[in-house]
């Protein structure tokens, strides 16, 4: 005989996600109060929506048709597909990269994310609104690099023909940022080929290496190489390549990235900082920022340190060969950056500064 | 059959066959080859040398059926260059020896730069002495809060560079940093010329720092960079605390010139402890030129009344007409006096 | 036609945007509302509580040559401006930032949902056609005779044009006794 059961089955909530700080990180919400309200409660609002500064404009402003009520429905259905893919995420037995995907999939519909990822500043990102350290925000922060900056950054390097003259080519992986914030104290981040004058590069830059990839930040280290392959050579007619600034063995977080004087020790520095000095008409000097990984053993998990004593001895900063130095220290190129010196009229208080030999002058013409 | 004479066109120069700049190296018609390395083309599609070298006909894989023409810089170069390979280039210039020559030759400018150079030097020099000028000011200044520094010269260099680097919009630890690490290197540079002695670089880096830790911990800008005592965050958090305090007190007891003379005084030291940002958003709800319409739910304007006399009306309240887009008819409303900062 | 901001009354909290237009020029407005309003005292800010018109946009009425343009001329400019699409598009819809990221939220959910059920379908498709697929295999091996006849080649079958649809009444001649098959 079949018995009949009254199915009582209890309506389980969807536990809410992207509401429970408790165990993801804070800045996973939007951090001030009154926006979050306005973007996931927004109907509650009486004034208009916060964002709009100007209350004139606030008062003009109507959103569209129900757009409230549609929002809060896919807010639930994306959110429950989330807690899905979290549980999926938890499991201890998948590898790193699979969990990295996964706990992209599950942020990447969150609109608090969204919020905090397009209206706030990514290069110099605030982490407690923008953490790179968590998969999602890398996986935006790459894909905005790659929509401009990386297409900048690979137009520059082809056509100033730094790939072939210098490294023979590259795939960008690190996103990588230059100032000068010493020599004058201003405040910019360089564009990829930008002329800078003597005055400005005459102290050494500041580095900013963005990582979008999964990497053990505590473990890897990198080498930051300034190349400059427009150094005349009298005896061969032709140019050569030398070492304007060389330093190894760093270590670079997702967040804390910018490296200067506080990140490294004189033990990192392979090469000191000698300033471009271009001489009279030897023509547009590029100055190659180069970015690179050095070998990870991926049996010990450590990586390879440089040992800078016994580097130096094989190579001459002068005359410097980087695509032997790379390969002899199996180093791997993530990322560059470019900027070009020319010729002005302090270039010779540069030379002064630094003690070097008072630059030649060439001939205007070539022959 | 009508024809016209030969035009000669074709190779003038074969492979192999050396070649000086801008010699040409073929009549075509339409580009029968295409321009290779160091090789240019012209409006008639004539290829011409750009660099002295030796002709090469060549293929090139990533040209597929195409032929080129290119100039290699040594005989048996083979073109095309490998694709990863470095550009094989040529200096040309000849170095001037001659210390008269190179001399003219280094002060020669361009027109546009010779006509600039003018300009430039006196901005240049107008910079040079506005910093010169801050740095005779917080000597004073230095001397006046009884700040007892070393050597006044670096402390002077490094506030005017870090008042810069604030300006700039870095950070203030950041600001600190790249201020004091400019000074160590200036000096190191000098030092390092001069072939000075080690123990004393070290012993003047090492006064630096005790200089700039001085500094950073006596002195702090305002948010209009201008120096004064230091107050730490804590403090510049109390500071405003009290101002808002003091700021609602005075707001609401408002009733003649004298008190808002006073709300306007409040805001005079607050640039010292108040973010930019900070104070424009407190001047703008305290110095607010008008009260808004509605407090606390309830609306401030107010119809006047038949019987009030027109007296009266202009001492407490302001009359004023609005277009009442309901009634479509003018009506004079009333505020309150105290509303309007300016009526005070 | 300038956009002039408004420090006006918001009449209604209606989530619709109504805006009330007026059919007669700005300017025009401003001289009849002053003429009311001359013997007032605050003129002036009568004047700036009038509310713009936004959306219209009118033709070139004043030229520096008044001549230009004959009316004959200008109904042919008009009868070629209405048969042609150009310019003749919906305001630029802006939105605030929360509501952009409501929007795309919207669209992610959407798109994901129906990805859903396109993947269901597919996935029930792709399960019949693997049935049928084993039920031919073993039909094949236990009649290749009616296998034959179960593979026959169907391409160009259609539904039948004479055939009747059915209707809730029926029709008024019943049946068509003298059709022929084409």
């Amino acid at each position: 005989m079949y018995k009949r059961f009254i199915h009582t089955g209890r309506i389980t909530r969807s536990p809410a996600v992207w509401s429970d700080f408790t165990s993801r990180s804070t800045s996973l919400g939007i951090s001030s109060q009154a926006v979050k309200e306005s973007v996931l409660n927004g109907d509650k609002l009486e004034t208009g929506p916060v964002t709009l500064k100007r209350k004139s404009n606030r008062m003009k402003y109507n959103s569209p048709v129900l757009i409230d009520e549609t929002f809060k429905t896919c807010y639930d259905f994306l959110e429950k597909r989330s807690g899905v893919t979290y549980k999926h995420a938890n499991n201890p037995k998948i590898n790193p990269e699979f969990k990295e995907k996964l706990l992209i999939k599950a942020e990447i519909t969150n609109p608090e994310v969204q919020y905090n990822f397009q209206f706030n500043d990514k290069l110099d990102n605030v982490t407690s609104i923008i953490d790179y350290s968590l998969p999602v925000y890398r996986h935006l922060g790459k894909k905005h690099w790659e929509s401009y900056k990386q297409m900048l950054l690979m137009q520059r390097l082809e056509s100033l023909k730094v790939i072939p003259d210098t490294l023979p080519t590259l795939t960008p992986r690190v996103s990588v940022d230059i100032k000068f914030p010493y020599s004058t104290g201003v405040n910019q981040w360089i564009e990829p080929g930008k002329f800078l004058s003597s005055g400005v590069t005459s102290l050494e830059p500041i580095v900013k290496i963005q990582e979008f990839e999964l990497v053990d930040p505590k473990e890897q280290l990198y080498t930051v190489l300034i190349v400059n392959p427009d150094e005349p050579d009298l005896i061969n007619d032709t140019f050569k390549t030398t070492l304007a600034y060389g330093l190894t063995n760093l270590k670079v977080d997702y967040n804390d990235n910018v490296i200067d004087s506080r990140k490294f020790f004189p033990r990192n520095v392979l090469a000191k900082y000698l300033p471009p000095v271009p001489e009279k008409n030897a023509g547009n000097q590029r100055f190659a920022v180069w970015v690179l990984r050095q070998n990870m053993n991926s049996e010990t998990k450590k990586c390879d340190v440089i040992d800078n004593e016994a580097v130096i001895s094989t190579f001459d900063r002068n005359n410097f060969n980087i695509r032997g130095f790379v390969k002899e220290n199996n180093l791997d190129p993530v990322g560059a950056h470019v900027w070009r010196s020319t010729w002005d009229s302090n270039v010779k208080n540069v030379r002064d500064k630094y003690n070097l030999p008072k630059g030649r002058v060439f001939s205007r013409v070539r022959t | 059959m009508k024809d016209s004479a030969g035009r000669r066109l074709g190779p003038k120069k074969y492979n192999g066959q050396e070649v000086k700049t801008g010699q040409i190296i073929m009549r075509q018609r339409g580009t029968k080859f295409f321009p290779g390395e160091y090789v240019g083309i012209g409006k008639d599609h004539t290829l011409f040398a750009l660099e002295p070298g030796f002709v090469k006909y060549y293929l090139d894989p990533f040209h597929p059926k195409r032929k080129f023409i290119g100039v290699s810089l040594s005989r048996d170069a083979t073109l095309p260059t490998n694709h990863f390979d470095p550009t094989p280039r040529r200096f040309g210039h000849t170095l001037l020896d001659n210390a008269k020559a190179a001399e003219k030759e280094e002060g020669a400018l361009h027109r546009k730069e010779y006509l600039a150079s003018e300009g430039i030097k006196k901005e240049m020099d107008a910079r040079r002495e506005r910093r010169t000028t801050l740095k005779k000011e917080y000597a004073k200044l230095l001397k006046k809060l009884k700040i007892d520094v070393s050597e006044t010269d670096i402390a002077t260099d490094y506030l005017v560079r870090l008042r810069s680097c604030l300006r700039n919009g870095f950070l203030l630890g950041d600001a600190q940093f790249y201020s004091k690490r400019y000074i160590e290197m200036e000096y190191q540079l000098r030092a390092e010329k001069e072939n000075l002695d080690s123990a004393l670089i070290g012993s003047k880096l090492e006064e630096i720092e005790a200089i700039t830790s001085l500094l950073n911990s006596s002195v702090s800008f305002s948010n209009k960079f201008d120096l004064g005592s230091f107050m730490s965050e804590s403090e510049k958090l109390e500071a405003r605390a009290d101002l808002v305090k003091q700021l609602k007190e005075v707001r609401s007891n408002l009733s003649n010139k004298k008190d808002v003379k006073k709300l306007r005084g409040l805001f005079d030291g607050a640039s010292k402890y108040l973010s930019l940002s900070d104070e424009v958003h407190l001047r703008r709800i305290y110095l607010k030129p008008i009260l808004p319409e509605s407090l606390g739910g309830e609306s401030q304007v107010v119809k006047p009344r038949e019987n009030d006399t027109a007296k009266s009306k202009s001492k407490k309240s302001v009359v004023f007409k609005r277009f009442n887009y309901e009634t479509s008819k003018i009506e004079e409303l009333s505020r309150d006096k105290r509303a309007f900062l300016s009526k005070l | 036609m300038q956009k002039r901001n408004y420090r006006g009354i918001k009449r209604n909290n209606s989530p619709v945007d109504i805006v009330l237009e007026y059919s007669v020029s700005q300017e025009y407005l401003t001289k009849m509302l002053s003429i009311s309003v001359r013997s007032c005292s605050c003129q002036k800010n009568v004047v700036n509580l009038i509310k713009p018109l936004n959306q219209v946009r009118y033709k070139r009425t004043k030229s520096k040559n008044s001549s230009g343009i004959t009316p004959q001329t200008q109904r042919i400019i008009t009868q070629l401006s209405v048969l042609s699409a150009r310019k003749k598009q919906p305001k630029m819809l802006k939105l605030s930032k929360e509501d952009l990221i409501k929007h795309q939220t919207i669209q992610t959910a959407w798109k994901t949902y129906q990805d859903i059920l396109k993947q269901e379908r597919q996935e029930s498709l792709k399960l019949q056609y693997n049935k049928i697929d084993e039920a031919m295999n073993v039909l094949q091996e236990v009649s290749p005779k009616l296998y034959k006849q179960a593979n026959v080649d169907e391409s160009g079958k259609i539904f039948p044009m004479e055939l009747r649809v059915p209707t809730d009444f029926p029709p008024r001649k019943i049946w068509y006794h003298e059709y022929k098959k084409q």
